[in-house]
């Protein structure tokens, strides 16, 4: 609306009085912010086949046991059964296992994993940052700089040691993920704490009396959130790597069935039977590729500049 | 003038920024009154200490770069400079509450209004979620924001500017504090709602005996709404009087140079317009005050007594203040 526009409007608010004036504004036609939300998702065709993909990958990891209710670890027929031939969709890999039922149970693993990490990574930066963005001063200075020594030391190599140390199990795994990935959170969470800190109504709700921790989590937290929400999504999708980086070098619990493990177990027949590597790859891009899409979706939903109206 | 303990009593305040350029003395011994249900005006121009003021009262000074170098808060008695942190809190939003000047950015846009009314009952009187927002319902009401029923699930962005300034007094107001500070509230409003805004602020004071610190730089707001105006010049008081007395009779040569800045409309004879007048000048930078008279250098009396030493305020008859070498034994008279 032009300025002489929104001059007149006010004037004819004025004139029409109190009374009218509340009905001027015409609530209904203002959308919820949340079905404004899906909408804008929605909008987005790549964002929208990401979230029908994950939708597939997550239904099957859910429902596994009902869908093939086999051990995945089973020998089942004989080693290197192309895929299609004798029933075997997906083929067997070198020790005879079906390697759809691999896939289907391998998925529960990586997404575990893959979320329970990314959680992790959410939680730890999203304190720092806060902490640092809002006090700033000496707080800021002291976690900044524990942010900046996980900063420089390699994500990859700190994750094998914190695995090698401790039991190679599930819980470990998502552990030293967490630990090797929260510091792009915490810096993000800092900048918008430092932003939001100064806008006015935060002074607003000091000056009723709030106290810091409120203002912290339940003032400025959820306005921090947007850009937050689509690092997390982005973050499943690079734990979910790292779990399979992890696994195929044989640093995952070995009694549990994973995507990278298959790559990890196979990897040595490579040329002789590419299906038993190649299908759990293309299950991790995937899974991968339909969680970046989801993010940037999610990024342009919530970014009121990407929208035009 | 003989009278008990004033409600609210700001003696020798002196507040001080760390800069990269030095210390800037922000206010320098700021004093001021205000008795129940009194309006008392603070007036000058951008970066003179008003708001400033403001926030040291409710000590929201942000600390660092800012520091309280001396002086007394009292409110009932209590002095708030030297309060611990936690009873400062019970006293911001119920005893002292303030509202914004930007009613765009000083409301949360994550929580619908009721929500952010009924904070300040829950926080102050303990009110359960349902009364609380019972509580904003019958706010809302008291501010004349028509189907308050409905309203208070509504999100600041479905709300106009002066709405939202409703909401913020709503707010402010929410557990009847005896001190209602006001930073430039109409400041960016259009006119029509500034005026109603304003009578709003009459209306809920007369009914609630609530006293209110108006700042604005704009002297046609204070006139309408002020008992008392205090003039303020780079972070000190020049003048002090009754809202009529200065009107009538201004003594500092700022505030003479403020109310000749007011566009007098029935004073133009249509073919000889006068030019709006203005005051030469800047504010002088804080972190260099020098010796003299902050005002010294913009203004057309000035001396060499006035660039050597700064003008004690000095009372002119009539509960007028004012710090100016040109009244000096005037209270001998």
């Amino acid at each position: 609306m032009s300025e002489p526009q929104a001059r007149a409007g006010a004037r004819a608010g004025a004139r029409t009085g109190a009374a009218a004036r509340g009905s001027d504004a015409a609530p209904d036609r203002i959308e919820h912010p949340f079905v404004e939300f899906l909408r804008m998702y929605v909008r987005n065709w790549a964002a929208t086949a990401g979230f029908a993909i994950f939708s597939v990958i997550l239904f099957s990891a859910l429902f596994a046991p009902m869908l093939l209710a086999r051990d995945p670890f089973e020998m089942v027929w004989m080693p290197f059964t192309p895929p299609g031939q004798d029933g075997f969709v997906l083929g067997t890999d070198n020790l005879g296992r079906d390697m759809l039922t691999a896939i289907l149970y391998g998925a529960r693993a990586t997404l575990v994993v893959g979320a329970s990490a990314a959680t992790l990574t959410i939680v730890i930066g999203i304190t720092i940052g806060s902490f640092a963005g809002y006090y700033r001063g000496w707080v800021d200075e002291v976690l900044m700089r524990i942010t900046e020594f996980f900063q420089v030391l390699p994500p990859l190599l700190l994750a094998m040691v914190l695995v090698a140390l401790f039991s190679p199990t599930l819980p470990t795994v998502a552990i030293a993920i967490g630990v090797v990935s929260w510091t792009g959170v915490a810096r993000l969470a800092r900048a918008e704490f430092m932003r939001i800190r100064e806008l006015e109504f935060v002074k607003a709700a000091r000056s009723i009396g709030s106290r810091n921790r409120r203002i912290i989590w339940r003032v400025i937290l959820p306005n921090a959130l947007p850009p937050l929400i689509v690092n997390a999504a982005l973050t499943v999708g690079v734990a979910i790597l790292f779990e399979a980086a992890l696994s195929f070098l044989g640093l995952s619990d070995p009694n549990v069935m994973s995507w990278g493990k298959l790559i990890g177990d196979n990897r040595d027949y490579l040329l002789d039977a590419p299906w038993t590597v190649t299908i759990p790859g293309v299950a991790i891009f995937l899974t991968v590729l339909a969680i970046s899409l989801i993010g940037d979706g999610l990024n342009d939903a919530f970014n009121p500049r990407l929208r035009e109206r | 003038m003989d009278r008990a303990a004033p409600l609210l009593e700001v003696e020798g305040l002196k507040v001080e920024f760390d800069t990269r350029h030095g210390v800037a003395r922000v206010l320098t011994d700021i004093g001021l009154s205000l008795e129940p249900g009194e309006t008392l005006g603070i007036v000058g121009e951008s970066g003179c200490g008003k708001s400033m003021t403001a926030l040291s009262i409710m000590r929201l000074v942000p600390i660092p770069p800012g520091r309280i170098g001396a002086g007394s808060v009292r409110l009932k008695g209590e002095d708030l400079l030297q309060a611990s942190e936690k009873r400062l809190r019970e006293v911001r939003g119920k005893d002292i509450s303030m509202i914004f000047q930007e009613p765009m950015t000083s409301l949360n846009p994550v929580y619908s209004i009721g929500d952010q009314i009924a904070e300040t009952a829950r926080l102050h009187d303990g009110l359960g979620r349902r009364d609380a927002l019972d509580r904003a319902v019958e706010m809302l009401k008291a501010v004349h924001i028509p189907a308050a029923e409905r309203r208070v699930r509504e999100f600041p962005h479905q709300m106009s500017g002066g709405m939202r300034q409703r909401v913020m007094i709503a707010m402010a107001l929410a557990c009847r504090p005896s001190v209602l500070i006001a930073d430039e509230p109409t400041t960016a409003l259009d006119v029509t709602v500034q005026a109603q805004v304003f009578d709003l602020l009459k209306e809920l004071q007369d009914r609630t005996g609530t006293a209110i610190i108006l700042i604005s730089h704009d002297m046609g707001a204070i006139a309408e709404m002020a008992d008392r105006v205090m003039v303020m010049y780079a972070g000190r008081t020049v003048e002090e009087a009754p809202t009529e007395e200065i009107l009538d009779d201004p003594r500092h040569p700022y505030t003479k140079g403020l109310i000749a800045c007011v566009p007098h409309l029935e004073e133009a004879p249509p073919p000889v317009r006068a030019a709006l007048t203005e005051i030469p000048g800047v504010v002088p930078a804080l972190t260099d005050p020098g010796a003299g008279c902050s005002f010294a250098p913009r203004c057309a009396h000035a001396d060499d007594r006035c660039r050597r030493a700064a003008p004690p305020p000095r009372d002119v008859g009539g509960n007028h203040r004012v710090a100016c070498w040109l009244y000096e034994g005037a209270d001998a008279a």
